[in-house]
Order: C-alpha cells, then structure tokens, then sequence
C-alpha cells in the first residue's frame, strides 16, 4: 500500500463558530502503481483528502500512512512525504513565475539541492513526458503557451520532483477539449510508461469513465461508494441522491430504463452504449420470435 | 436584436504583428433566441462574445445592438446595461461580501431609486433561487450558486441580453445543470442568451448554432441541421452530442436511425 488513510475527520476553524466539519472517518487505500479516480460533489472533501496525502494536512484524528510514513506521528519527515507524491493542484499554470519553461521545470529540482547535471536531464525527462519536446520547449517563454501547454509545463515542474505519486485536482477544469485529451494523455504516460501511481480528482465523469480502474465517490466527506467504474457509475439512485448526476451514457440507459427498455445502466461511452442497445433490441427480437412459436 | 456585420477583429491591430482573431464573421440575433457559439480554444469564440457589450470594437465591419453601433462611444454605458456578461470563472466576477449586495451592485450604478433596486434584487434573487442564501458571503457558496448570483446580478440590470463565456467549464455536474436551469429561466423571461461552449449536449436547446474555427464562422443553423455533420465537426476537432454520437452507431449497426437524433426521447421513437 503506498497510500493507507484510515478514519481520517477534519474539521476547518475547530473551536470557532464557523466550525465545519469536511472529512468523517474517511478509509482509503491506494497500492501502488494504481490509477485511482476520486469524485464527490463540491464540499464533498475531494480537495482536503487530497492534501492530507501530501502532509499539507497532519491527520489530529486518524491515520494517514504514505510509502510508509507515517504523518500522524510527531517524527515524520513531510519533506520525505512531499518528495513521495506530487501534488497538482487546480490551475497548476497560475503557479508558473519563471520566464521560461525549462527554469520553471527547474525550480523544484534546483530548491531540492540536486545537482546541475541532473537536473538538466530531469527538466527534459519530465517535458518529454508531458508531450513538450524539451529542444522546442525549454526555452520558450511561459507567455508564449497555449494554456493546455502552461498547464503541463506546471505538470512537468511536479514530475521534475520525482515523485512515487502524483495528484491531480481537476485538471482537465476549464480546458476544451484539444486541451483535456493532451492532459488526459499526459497522466495516462506517466501511470502507464513512468508507472507512477495516479490520484485523480476530478468534476469530469467522462474523464474519470475514461481514465481510472478504480473510483472512490465522496460525499460530505464520507466514502459512499468505491468500485471499478462500470459498478460506481450504475449507481443511479446514490449518484443522484448526493448530487453528483450521471454519466450521459448512464443517463441515456437509465432514460430507456424507466421507459421499459430493459437495458443495463452501466455503460460507459458511445459505444458500448450503442453495442447494449443494439444486443438489447437483438433479444427482444429474438424472445418475441420465441413467445410466439 | 444583435447584427454582426462583417466583423474582422485584430489583436494589437496597430502594432508592426497584429494577431488576427475574427474575419469576415456576419450573424443576426433576434430577441428571445437562444444561440450556442461552439469552437475550440483559438477559434475566436470568446472574442466575438467580447464584441456584444462593446469590451471589444471591430477592427473592420459594425456590431450593432438594438440599432446602437458598439463604435459610438457615448452609447457604451447603455449597451453594457442592455448586455450583460458571465465569466468562465465566478470568482472573478463576484465583487460584493453578502449575496444581495452583490446582486444589487450594478443597478445601485445606475442611480436607480432605492426601494426599485430592493424590488429587482428580491425579483432576480427569486428567480435565481438565491433568496435562501441572500445574507451568505458569495466565497461560501458552491460554483453554481456563484454563477447564479452573477446572473441574479445581470436580472437586476434589466439587461435584455446575456451573453455567457464558458459559464460551465470550471463547475461540478451539479453546477453545470443549474447553469443550464438557469438559461432556461432566463428564456422564459424573455431574456436573449448567447452561450459560448465547448460542451455540444448544452447547444442542443438552442434556437441558432454557430460554429467557429479560425476566426470564421464556418456553420450556423438549428442544432439538428449543425449536428447533423458529425463528420465536418470532426474535421474541426469538435464532436455531436452523445445521444447523437448513440444514434449514429446505431445507424451503422442496421437500425433505421436518423444521423440527427438529438434528445434520448427522439431515440426511442426509433428502437
């Protein structure tokens, strides 16, 4: 396991009367080289969890155990913890201040004492891996980028780090859609060619149809539902009940469900929708053939 | 009425390297219509919003709002009155620390009595469903509530026209329906909504599509005849809502499936 939370409660301005309670005994487990979706409506608890996995958050109750360390104790090292994931947060392209693309890469690196030689094939490594051809890219400047760019410049100042684990907030958020599929592409390198272990968060159900083995649903900060895609996203009655909609496909097939096409929910694209209607319609003509005889 | 009129825009038009975002763009929008303006990043969408309350001029060609030129300087209050605008992002839009003053903000600009701007604040706030939390600080609400409160803001306005710029990129599921909802109040108070997109399923109601790339306008029309060239939206890295997208692969399959299925209702019709 690289990442372990167990009962995990946070609370923002304890003690005040703006007192408000985010996470409620959260359990989460992530093993490693795993793509794992979390999603949750707004206020679910999707943005705290997230920073309890990079030791921005040090769990008061719980516990929060990363590569094996372990936060809740007054030993750790969060640098070790920080080193181990990666955090992007939303709009990691707002973070960018250096004048060019490779300097910004550089920076962390640089700040971790690494030497000057290592750093240069880290800045080019991580650049590679968000699809920026470093001889192109390292010396452009950070205005001249498209923003799907600047975001995976600020992508690859993550990965420059290192990292076992890297988090993503919502970050296909505000992209259209040339610019999601160039992000979506970029965790999909680095889970499948760097295998790094991958936490999605995301608002996108697409995405997260598209992208992650496994999917954590959080709501008021609970776990309300965990379970490979095809199992979370059939789940009709929770997902609308805690505010979360459905996925389009899951809304057709729900749609002629209700009107008494016995089709299956859990379909996640254009095609397999298509293929379960057209089996679907195949059987019904088959049983009608059937029942007649 | 909004009319377009052969509009060529260009950033730094003056400068030595002018950078070209429209050409030629032409279009006519009646009051009451609902029109989705569709394109990739670069296609020039959000300038040519830009260019219905005046925040942008033509560099060539006329905009003309309710028979106003957005050129003659004197009128730019009034058009800014007569079209509102929603951001991509609420939080850049929101300027007020409790929800009713951040609706009353604009009309208290215009130097309206204060018992009419507390009967439009209380008006708009209901319509918006934002009366519940009108003493909330807008930073506490969840990114639909804020992008209600910004159009909450645009009703108090009186404004006859809102022209939306991505008001669903950066919101939940749950958000981007309650933007939707709100277009539709929007509608039947007889308000005229132009929204820019990337997401096809929200131009389905639509009365006009347009699509941009490159600074042109390349098609308009309703949804059904838009989106019923899925392979042109294609070749312009767009898509056809998913229904449609369903419907074609069943069409494929042998089903006898119109390619310009636009609604879950339309496809059982045909099963």
């Amino acid at each position: 396991m690289i990442i372990q939370i167990e009962n995990l409660h946070h609370t923002y301005m304890e003690g005040t009367p703006f007192e408000t309670k985010v996470l409620h005994g959260v359990n989460l487990e992530v093993k490693e080289g795993e793509l794992v979706a979390i999603i949750g409506p707004t206020r679910s608890g999707k943005s705290t969890l997230v920073q309890y996995m990079n030791a921005l958050f040090l769990p008061k109750t719980g516990r929060v155990v990363i590569d094996g360390h372990d936060t809740s104790k007054k030993t750790v090292d969060v640098r070790k913890v920080r080193q181990t994931v990666g955090l992007v947060f939303q709009y990691p392209e707002h973070q960018l201040f250096q004048e060019t693309v490779g300097k910004d890469v550089a920076f962390g690196p640089k700040v971790c004492g690494i030497p000057k030689e290592e750093i240069d094939d880290r800045v080019s490594e991580a650049l590679d891996a968000v699809g920026l051809e470093p001889k192109v890219f390292k010396n452009r400047y950070i205005f001249a980028l498209s923003g799907g760019q600047k975001r995976r410049a600020a992508i690859a100042g993550v990965l420059a780090l290192q990292p076992k684990v890297m988090v993503f907030d919502d970050p296909t958020a505000g992209l259209d859609p040339k610019g999601r599929e160039e992000i979506l592409g970029t965790i999909r390198r680095v889970h499948e060619k760097q295998g790094l272990t991958v936490i999605l968060v995301s608002n996108n159900l697409e995405d997260v149809a598209r992208m992650a083995k496994r999917v954590v649903v959080l709501s008021e900060g609970k776990v309300v539902l965990e379970g490979s895609p095809h199992e979370v996203f059939s789940k009709v009655e929770v997902m609308r009940q805690i505010g979360l909609g459905l996925l389009q496909t899951v809304e057709i097939m729900s749609r002629l469900k209700e009107r008494g096409f016995n089709v299956p929910l859990d379909s996640l694209d254009a095609d397999e929708t298509a293929r379960r209607i057209f089996e679907y319609k195949q059987a019904m003509k088959g049983g009608s053939a059937g029942g007649a005889v | 009425m909004i009319r377009v009129e052969n509009v060529g825009f260009a950033y730094n038009a003056t400068s030595p390297n002018p950078i070209r975002a429209l050409e030629g763009v032409s279009l006519q929008i009646n009051k009451g219509e609902f029109v989705a303006i569709v394109g990739h990043n670069g296609s020039g969408k959000s300038t040519l919003a830009k260019h219905f309350n005046a925040l942008l001029l033509p560099t060539e060609g006329d905009v003309w709002i309710d028979g106003i030129n957005t050129k003659d300087k004197k009128s730019v209050w009034d058009i800014r009155q007569k079209v509102g605008m929603v951001f991509q992002n609420p939080d850049n839009q929101l300027v007020a620390t409790v929800v009713e003053d951040d609706v009353a903000f604009g009309p208290e600009n215009l130097g309206i009595p204060s018992e009419e701007i507390q009967r439009r604040t209380e008006e708009a706030m209901a319509l918006m469903r934002l009366t519940e939390v009108r003493d909330k600080a807008p930073h506490m609400l969840s990114g639909g509530q804020k992008q209600r409160v910004a159009i909450a803001g645009i009703l108090a306005m009186r404004s006859d026209y809102v022209v939306m710029d991505e008001p669903t990129s950066v919101l939940d599921p749950l958000g981007r329906l309650e933007v939707m909802e709100s277009i539709r109040v929007l509608r039947r108070e007889g308000i005229t909504v132009i929204l820019i997109t990337h997401f096809m399923h929200e131009a389905i109601e639509a009365d006009q599509v347009v699509v941009m790339d490159g600074g042109r306008m390349v098609m308009s029309g309703s949804p059904r005849e838009v989106f019923a060239q899925a392979d042109k939206l294609r070749s312009l890295s767009l898509d056809v809502p998913l229904v449609t997208q369903v419907a074609a692969r069943l069409a494929r399959m042998g089903l006898d499936i119109p390619p310009n299925v636009l609604s879950v209702e339309e496809l059982m019709e045909y099963l």
